[in-house]
């Protein structure tokens, strides 16, 4: 028997082949994501062991929110220096300032650094735990030097010796660079740029003075960190911990390997979106190779193998498929790991280098995953095949499709309400996975249905080409004749179209909100942020109030907290400003009680919270701790204002970062638009940092930037299209196997080459438009759902992106003619005399 | 009428090289004149159906000429070789070879169809009372019997008027009485729309509808046989079996 399917596996080699490319695919995108990640995660255990090889303990302020490294921290005086140094087996102690610089390069521009923050810290060339090594140059000394790290040196053209202004918490500064820095080989930390000073100079320009972030701390030889730790502490007045340093590198590492998940789940998800379509080609495969193989399985049971064999051979074909798929998609994944590497490279993301990291957990679940989907998707085409009955052996006639449709209605039917009420619940309660679940079973259900709507519809899209001549005809004809066929080839390019246009009209949907959004909530004429949102000196909103006829000028700061029992994001703005800036609408209480210290929140905040004004509630800090504040008012969801506010000085006074996000500015009644413009371009003259943007313009800066989002989405999701009309590609030339004496026979009668050729391309051509208007009616239906579901969020319009989609269906009819080529090509090429022969 | 329908002259053809060269036809000159029903037969690797092949277009030869009417298939490339098939040739093989997706009048219509010809109605008309199935014209091939869907096959051979039918083995899927009925109609179609036919067939009975009989053995054109009957052919086709291997003596002794 075993042999038996070795046989017919190698029969079938070229066509399992393009069905297993689907699984190589889709297993090489989950090994390389792993790969990947598994290698950052190691490159990053390093390098901030580098960045803290020599120090045993670090001492800091205590986090009121139990966070890791790089949450907001009481500074540590600098009068504790001389406390440590006099513990027993502590051989130095130094001082280390953490803060914000960025560098403006010689065009004029800020160094942008793609989302990582720009740092300014202190060198300590003299300090056997500096981290910082020279590449070229000498360390910063005084008030007019810097060093900067390599890679934003080599991203701006900045050489030793050069002026360069960077922008700091206060007035931006001119400074000579005295030296190029890195750590170790590495050119910068992961993304961030690094902007070094002084210790003293560190201290008065991006840290606090007359203290330091934290204070490093190595031990003599022979002293235990941990030992040395609670040494320290006891000499530590409140509020300060003594931490060891391997602690330090964990949270560091935890924190990157956090963002890192984020992004590898992300990507795996895409995956495994791919390996879903993947499933579908195989399901595909396995039956048209099980029809076509009645006859012969048929005569296997009339010589006497059980249902059970049957059914054995073909899942262990699966298993041959699966396994050789698995590997060749894992051993493409170590390639894939190193393309996504240099994508992250392209973004400006530096990564040391170090070795590929294979775990065996890697392997096991490239190996599970790939033999796992295809033997579950041989399934049901292997219990058809048990169910071929031995006198088929006998008939002449084909395979036949004359099967009840009426069980698969229920259980489409079943599939899809389930899906939807899953669905429906998941996006009620933001539970992803079960939206993900929902969607996935929803789309079985769609595809169970399908072939109800498979005839009428192919038959409709066909109607055009029948019309234009009889290779038309036989290709809208052979669409139409095994709706099942056609059903599931479709299906598998609905699902990557359906997540394209549900994303095309969340993002159309979005963009109108966005509209409506800064209609209803903005008040302010400008809007000032820099390009990727990261904080900047409050200088800006300083220059803008000097300005005349720049009536308010409300600054946001941007923060967490935990307010009641929730940690919540919270904003620090000026009260009198606020309610020029903002179209609030308070629904009790009095929003001038943010004058006073008080604090306000949104109406579902406060409902969440069971808080009404007048109560007192308690707002825990991550630098300074718990403060209970009084709630002084209740406002209208805003999306601005977002949930909670306070004052600017109850912000200022309990965070250490004391820089902005946004500045929202209203020019004085009365004065021309374009003079206001004009003063608030000179005030951020000297902030090359600074976008400015009139409500227009931010409208128009926030659709590009889901736009942006919309594209990555789609690119991602290419991947599911591509193995779909590979699937395409798989059924036809299965058909034109099939079909090889039909197709003798039109030859004979006289079809041309290349009407034959167009025959095969209608076929494929009404299939994947097919697909296309499938994935877009389960695709705007499920984009219609999400947009209801982020109502709350402020997405309150849905927008049909009616060009995009028209696009999609144009695109798939495209993939379509691709996919006919070879199939077309093949069965052109058929010898005229061996095809009429053919059984 | 006496003019040819189709021609071979001192056609060749082997398959394979070197020594496993298998000679199918070692220098056939025949020909077909128009509205003649023609039987081919032969026993089997006499190279009958290679012949028909080469003078239908469907197979190249190695050397010599076909001519269908007055065109010489020499030298035409596919798409000559595709148009000659559609306008000048009808087939009718073994195994009926109807398209599932086409109900039989569209199967009928085909050849005209891909041609982008308009059908001369009273002449499907006749056809298709002449082959019997004026009330079957809607039912897809599935629907039909295997005789039905042969008389279908023969009505698309016949719709063009095509200059020659060619027939494989026409009856070779068939019961006999199926099969009488399609062979007599190919006789009707010659005799009385005087349609060029040439069957190929090693059924004895099969060639008795025929006017002519040419025999094949090995790759020539050995005899022919105007008017013939089954006993005769059959007679004609016993000379061809290889001589009967006297049995083994039975062995003496034990």
């Amino acid at each position: 028997m075993l042999r038996a399917t070795l046989h017919s596996l190698l029969a079938r080699k070229l066509r399992l082949a393009l069905s297993g490319l689907a699984v190589v695919l889709g297993v090489s995108f989950v090994s390389g994501t792993l790969i990947l990640t598994d290698t950052l995660g190691r490159v990053f255990d390093d390098l901030f062991a580098t960045v803290n090889a020599g120090t045993s303990v670090s001492v800091r302020g205590v986090n009121a929110l139990g966070e890791g490294a790089t949450a907001d921290r009481e500074p540590v005086p600098e009068d504790t220096l001389a406390r440590i140094r006099s513990v027993a087996g502590v051989a130095e102690a130094v001082g280390r300032v953490l803060g914000y610089a960025q560098v403006v390069g010689p065009d004029g521009k800020a160094v942008a650094t793609g989302g990582a923050p720009s740092l300014g810290v202190e060198i300590s060339p003299n300090s056997r735990q500096e981290a910082l090594v020279l590449k070229s140059g000498e360390a910063p000394e005084g008030e007019g030097e810097v060093a900067i790290d390599a890679a934003t040196a080599e991203k701006a053209g900045i050489e030793v010796g050069d002026r360069v202004t960077v922008l700091l918490r206060g007035p931006a500064r001119e400074f000579t660079v005295s030296g190029i820095v890195g750590f170790g080989t590495t050119d910068n930390l992961a993304g961030a740029s690094l902007t070094a000073f002084e210790l003293p100079v560190a201290q008065r320009l991006v840290g606090v003075p007359g203290t330091f972030a934290e204070i490093a701390v190595a031990a003599e030889q022979g002293v235990d960190g941990a030992e040395l730790g609670r040494r320290i502490s006891t000499v530590l007045p409140d509020g300060y911990e003594a931490v060891p340093a391997e602690q330090i590198v964990a949270e560091a590492s935890a924190e990157v390997k956090q963002g890192l998940g984020f992004f590898s789940t992300a990507l795996l998800v895409f995956a495994a979106i791919s390996l879903f379509v993947g499933a579908f080609l195989i399901f595909n495969t396995f039956s048209m190779l099980v029809a076509q193989r009645t006859r012969e399985l048929a005569l296997l049971r009339a010589l006497g193998a059980s249902r059970r064999q049957v059914t054995t051979s073909v899942l262990i074909e699966a298993l041959i498929v699966g396994l050789l798929s698995s590997v060749a998609g894992f051993v493409l994944g170590l390639g894939v790991a190193v393309g996504l590497r240099g994508l992250l490279g392209a973004l400006g993301i530096d990564l040391p280098s170090g070795p590929t990291v294979v775990a065996t957990r890697t392997v096991i679940a490239s190996l599970v995953i790939g033999v796992g989907v295809t033997c579950v998707a041989a399934l049901v085409p292997a219990r058809r095949a048990a169910r071929v009955a031995p006198v088929e052996a006998l008939r002449e006639s084909g395979p036949a499709e004359d099967r009840s449709l009426a069980r698969r209605g229920i259980a489409g039917a079943l599939l899809l309400a389930a899906g939807i009420s899953v669905l429906a619940y998941g996006l009620n309660d933001g539970e992803l996975p079960l939206v993900g679940l929902g969607a996935l079973t929803s789309f079985l259900g769609v595809a169970t249905l399908s072939p109800f709507l498979a005839r009428p519809v192919t038959g409709l899209l066909g109607a055009p080409f029948a019309r234009l001549g009889v290779p038309g005809r036989l290709g809208r004809g052979n669409a139409v004749r095994s709706p099942r066929r056609t059903s599931a080839t479709a299906a598998a390019l609905m699902i990557g179209l359906a997540l394209v246009s549900a994303v095309s009209v969340l993002g159309a949907s979005l963009k109108t909100s966005v509209v409506a959004v800064v209609d209803r909530s903005l008040g302010a004429d400008y809007v000032l942020h820099t390009e990727d949102f990261a904080p900047f000196s409050s200088e800006v909103a300083t220059a803008l109030r000097e300005q005349p006829d720049i009536d308010a000028v409300a600054a946001f700061r941007f923060g967490t907290a935990k307010v009641g029992a929730d940690a919540s994001s919270l904003q620090g703005v000026e009260p009198d400003a606020l309610q020029q800036v903002l179209k609030l609408d308070t629904v009790s209480g009095d929003l001038d009680a943010l004058g006073r210290g008080q604090l306000a929140l949104s109406e579902d905040a406060a409902r969440s919270r069971g808080v009404e004004v007048g109560d007192t509630v308690p707002v825990t800090w991550s630098r300074t701790g718990e403060k209970p504040l009084v709630l002084g008012a209740v406002y209208a969801a805003n999306e601005f204002a977002g949930e909670v506010l306070v004052s600017d000085t109850v912000f200022d006074a309990n965070t250490s970062e004391q820089l902005l996000g946004v500045i929202a500015a209203t020019g004085r009644d009365g004065v021309a638009p374009a003079q206001v413009r004009q003063m608030v371009d000179r005030a951020v003259a000297g902030f090359p940092n600074i976008v400015v943007e009139d409500q227009a313009e931010f409208i128009d800066a926030q659709g590009a930037q889901i736009d942006q989002l919309l594209n990555a989405i789609t690119v991602l999701l290419v991947l599911s299209v591509v193995i779909a009309v590979l699937g395409i590609v798989n059924t036809l030339a299965l058909s034109v196997v099939e079909r090889t004496r039909e197709l003798g026979l039109l030859r004979a009668v006289g079809l041309q080459r290349r009407q034959l050729r167009r025959m095969i391309r209608v076929e494929s051509v009404v299939i994947a438009v097919y697909g296309a208007l499938l994935g877009l009616a389960v695709g705007t239906a499920f984009g219609w759902a999400l947009v209801r579901a982020l109502r709350a969020e402020g997405i309150t319009e849905f927008s049909l992106p009616v060009g995009r989609l028209a696009l999609i269906v144009v695109v798939a009819a495209l993939a379509g003619v691709l996919a006919a080529a070879l199939p077309a090509r093949r069965a052109a090429r058929l010898d005229v005399l061996e095809a009429v022969a053919a059984t | 009428m006496s003019a040819s329908a189709v021609r071979a002259v001192d056609v060749r053809k082997s398959y394979g090289k070197g020594s496993t060269a298998v000679t199918a036809l070692a220098g056939v000159t025949m020909e077909v004149t128009s509205g003649e029903f023609a039987a081919v037969m032969g026993p089997s690797g006499s190279g009958k159906s290679t012949l028909m092949h080469c003078l239908a277009g469907l197979d190249t030869v190695d050397s010599g000429e076909i001519w269908v009417g007055d065109t010489a298939l020499a030298g035409l490339g596919d798409k000559k070789l595709t148009a000659l098939r559609r306008d000048r040739v009808g087939f009718v093989f073994q195994q009926y070879n109807l398209l599932p997706t086409l109900t039989a009048k569209e199967n009928i219509l085909l050849p005209l169809d891909i041609a982008g010809t308009k059908p001369d109605e009273l002449w499907f008309d006749e056809v298709v009372a002449a082959v019997g199935l004026a009330d079957r014209l809607g039912h897809r091939p599935a629907e039909l019997s295997g005789g039905q869907q042969q008389r279908v096959a023969c009505a698309r051979a016949l719709v063009t008027r095509p200059a020659v039918v060619f027939a494989d083995e026409p009856t070779g899927n068939l019961d006999s009485r199926s099969g009488a009925e399609v062979l007599s109609f190919l006789r009707r179609c010659s005799q009385e729309f005087g349609q060029t036919v040439v069957m190929v067939t090693h059924d004895p009975t099969a060639a008795a509808y025929s006017s002519r009989v040419v025999f094949l053995s090995d790759g020539l054109l050995v005899d022919e046989m105007a008017k013939p009957t089954a006993q005769a052919v059959l007679d004609r086709m016993k000379a061809f079996e290889p001589p009967v291997v006297p049995a083994p003596a039975p062995r003496t002794g034990a």
